[in-house]
């Protein structure tokens, strides 16, 4: 083996991220919020979308019970 | 359906409040530390996400057998679920990959698979929206497929995985860490529970506009 790639080579640029530094209960906290946002975009979703069908069938009965 | 809601809301409410506090209060695991604590999310979650990919799987072999459009509508709501609670576990567990292992996502087998098995429920759900006539018939297909990676998933840290903790750890975890878990999944099952009631109400609706814009195509108002 070369020993140049054994070598130590000093970081150019930022420093990478360790995870070593970053915090766990910022982490813990992420997870949590990140799931509870999750399900909280799906209940706007199906209300959203439920609101448009309800309008929809009332617009159709209407226009049926017209005819 | 209303009578569904008025158990789980309620007492999904409750663990909503509950869990966290219990979370808090149990013991950090020696190895880990306050990290491990995202296991009490991240496993009710991929249990969770196993159970959306088996209903969606047995409606969908319904919906095959004797093409019924309430299995299909099951299976259809299942499948947002399981793309849901997929994505929930995937998050979360490389969330706490980051700290336990030092990278956020790791090309091991169980990791793998378990994307792979996400990225099958996201088919679905785009067959579903812009797959034309017969859709539901290769989504149903495609969900078959889906349920035959789980025991793959399942199986996959006893065999081949070596960064993944074992299925065992729910079975033995430390009694002082129990009630933490255990509300947690029970939250997490009560929150499918009402979300799949939701989504099939939403679907026996859309099946209401169909047979009203048929009626109304019958009478000459629509085309």
């Amino acid at each position: 083996m070369n020993p140049q790639d054994q070598a130590f080579t000093k970081v150019v640029g930022a420093q990478p991220a360790s995870g070593e530094g970053i915090s766990s209960p910022l982490l813990v906290s992420c997870a949590y919020a990140f799931i509870w946002l999750v399900v909280l975009f799906y209940v706007l979703t199906l209300w959203r979308r439920g609101r448009s069908t309800e309008r929809e069938i009332d617009d159709l009965r209407r226009k049926l019970a017209a005819k | 359906m209303k009578k569904l809601f008025a158990i789980t809301l309620p007492l999904a409410a409750i663990g909503l409040v509950v869990a966290p506090i219990l979370i808090l209060r149990s013991p950090n695991e020696v190895t880990m530390g306050f990290i491990q604590k995202i296991f009490y999310f991240h496993v009710p979650c991929a249990i969770t996400d196993f159970i959306a990919i088996y209903v969606c799987g047995i409606a969908s072999v319904i919906y095959l057998i004797k093409r019924s459009p309430r299995a299909d509508a099951v299976a259809l709501s299942a499948a947002e679920l399981a793309v849901l609670f997929g994505a929930c576990t995937l998050v979360t567990g490389s969330l706490w990959g980051r700290k336990a292992w030092g990278v956020w996502w790791q090309w091991e087998v169980r990791l793998t698979s378990y994307a792979l098995c996400e990225m099958v429920f996201i088919a679905y759900l785009l067959v579903r929206r812009y797959g034309g006539p017969g859709a539901r018939g290769l989504a149903a297909g495609l969900a078959l497929f889906g349920c035959a990676d789980v025991p793959l998933i399942y199986w996959s840290v006893n065999k081949w995985s070596y960064l993944h903790p074992p299925p065992t750890v729910v079975m033995t975890l430390d009694p002082a860490m129990r009630a933490a878990f255990w509300v947690s999944f029970a939250t997490i099952i009560l929150l499918f529970i009402t979300l799949l009631g939701a989504r099939m109400r939403l679907e026996r609706q859309r099946m209401q506009v169909d047979e009203l814009f048929m009626s109304a195509a019958e009478a000459g108002l629509e085309d």
